[in-house]
């Protein structure tokens, strides 16, 4: 193992450029990660806040987006920004959740307390906007609560005989979350009637039956956010990683070419005919690194190559657990965190200082 | 669920006294913030830090018990610690619409690959 590994910045760019926006990945380590951004900090760079400066240089590109998920590159915001956005992601934005589980019958063999527990993780579909919060002392309203029913009764079907097994033998052996029904109330039906509040998903199991066991179960769905219950939070996850960048600081060529591109994941390095005829090593893609370091692993690589992150390049993984579509969830999240800020401004009005 | 109550919304940053700190110094202010935490105190950090008149911001969290934030400024006297707060505060909100109103521009254009569903 050489001791004498020293990082080195790639010789074609501009030293404090390169100090400022990049993350160091070395080989032991990963260093330069500490904030520089506070106004001052640079000589040669005017770091204060100038949103139009900002505005220049900011993009937002969306990658691909799904049913479920969003991946998308936030690029030219600081990371206290992007954290921001991910804790706002998983904790702040709101959504309708069963909270109140009305016990009338249960002969199952799963305790009231535990089906209750499932029935509020599952992911309702509704709009949350139509919905205010319901404090512990408000009583509930058809602008607040939503009800919905769960009434099932296991029976056996007539004439199936022992030997069958039990999902053929008996109705409703699997209670799943489409046996949950929602009951309007007010003016529920109307206000709702585009989109008809349901769970998220069909086949959601609830709890198991077996013959003449049964479930009447009456729910309260209540507006919250996930810092109080994760049931509520409406991401399965939201989480971004930072934009590797490979450096090659000397050709690498033949076999030793192949070896350098076999240390990276697929599509990372890809392999060209130089002029000279020789197999070179040049970067393809470096987004898809998984940054391992592995590369630095072998001593005959560890001056022909650079590792580093773009401080600035953030690239968002967002997959919501399915009662908002990602696209809405997004715009709601960015909308949480102004609402957040007004009420902050508005708080700081009411203390009346200079 | 006593985060979302309207009625202490609007009532949630206090001053903390400071020993040896004059009570009429406008220029150096600690906020309690209650109900928030890392999520806001980050951003505010970075965007009051941006402001030339600051000498000093930060912010920590006293005790994971109490759902409080502390977030000290300190400002060279051009403006006070109140005005460097508010303009942080606007300075979010400019930025938090230009990113909204990129992410809809976007999502409703065609640079991207829509699929049913994807591998993540």
């Amino acid at each position: 193992m050489a001791d004498n590994y020293q990082y080195q910045i790639p010789p074609n760019v501009d030293r404090e450029e390169f100090m400022r926006t990049r993350v160091f990945v070395e080989r032991d380590q990963v260093t330069n990660t500490t904030s520089n951004d506070l106004s001052g900090t640079w000589n040669s760079f005017d770091d204060r806040w100038d949103f139009d400066a900002w505005k220049q240089q900011f993009r937002l590109v969306i990658n691909r987006m799904s049913l479920n998920a969003v991946e998308f590159d936030l690029i030219g915001v600081h990371a206290s920004v992007a954290n921001t956005l991910r804790r706002i992601l998983i904790a702040e934005v709101p959504t309708m959740a069963i909270e109140d589980v009305f016990i009338k019958n249960n002969t199952s063999v799963m305790m009231d307390e535990v089906l209750a527990h499932r029935l509020g993780l599952i992911p309702l579909r509704a709009d949350v906007h139509k919905f205010g919060e319901r404090g512990p002392n408000d009583a509930p309203t058809d602008l607040n609560t939503i009800v919905l029913n769960l009434k099932v009764k296991c029976e056996r079907i007539q004439g199936t005989p022992k030997s069958m097994p039990r999902e053929q033998r008996l109705t409703n052996h699997t209670v799943y979350s489409r046996d949950i029904i929602w009951d309007p109330q007010g003016d529920q039906a109307t206000e709702h009637r585009d989109n008809p509040i349901q769970p998220a998903f069909d086949d959601i199991v609830i709890t198991k039956l077996n013959q003449g066991e049964e479930l009447d179960i009456v729910m309260h769905a209540r507006k919250g956010i996930g810092r109080d219950h994760a049931k509520y939070s409406p991401v399965g996850t939201a989480s971004y990683r930072i934009m590797p960048e490979i450096h090659i600081l000397r050709p690498i060529v033949g076999d030793a070419a192949h070896k350098f591109a076999s240390s990276f994941p697929a599509g990372v390095i890809e392999i060209v005919k130089n002029a000279r005829g020789q197999d070179e090593a040049k970067v393809a893609d470096a987004r898809k690194d998984t940054v391992s370091r592995n590369v630095l692993r072998h001593s005959e690589f560890l001056d022909a190559v650079t590792l580093s992150r773009k401080r600035d390049h953030f690239i968002f993984n967002v997959e919501t657990v399915g009662s908002v579509m990602p696209a809405p969830l997004m715009v709601q999240a960015f909308d949480v965190l102004k609402q957040k800020c007004l009420l902050l401004r508005a708080s700081l009005d009411n203390l009346n200082l200079q | 669920m006593s985060a979302m109550d309207q009625d202490i919304q609007e009532n949630r940053i206090s001053l903390v006294p400071i020993d040896g700190e004059h009570a009429d110094d406008n220029t150096c202010c600690t906020f309690a913030i209650q109900h928030e935490d890392h999520t806001m105190g980050g951003i505010l950090r970075y965007i009051i830090g941006k402001n030339p008149d600051v000498l000093f911001c930060g912010y920590n969290l006293p005790h994971p018990a109490e759902d409080v934030m502390h977030f000290r400024i300190q400002t060279n006297g051009k403006i006070t610690a109140a005005d460097a707060f508010r303009k942080g505060l606007d300075d979010i909100v400019e930025m938090t619409e230009h990113m909204s109103a990129e992410f809809s521009k976007q999502a409703h254009g065609t640079g991207f690959q829509y699929v049913p569903s994807y591998d993540l």
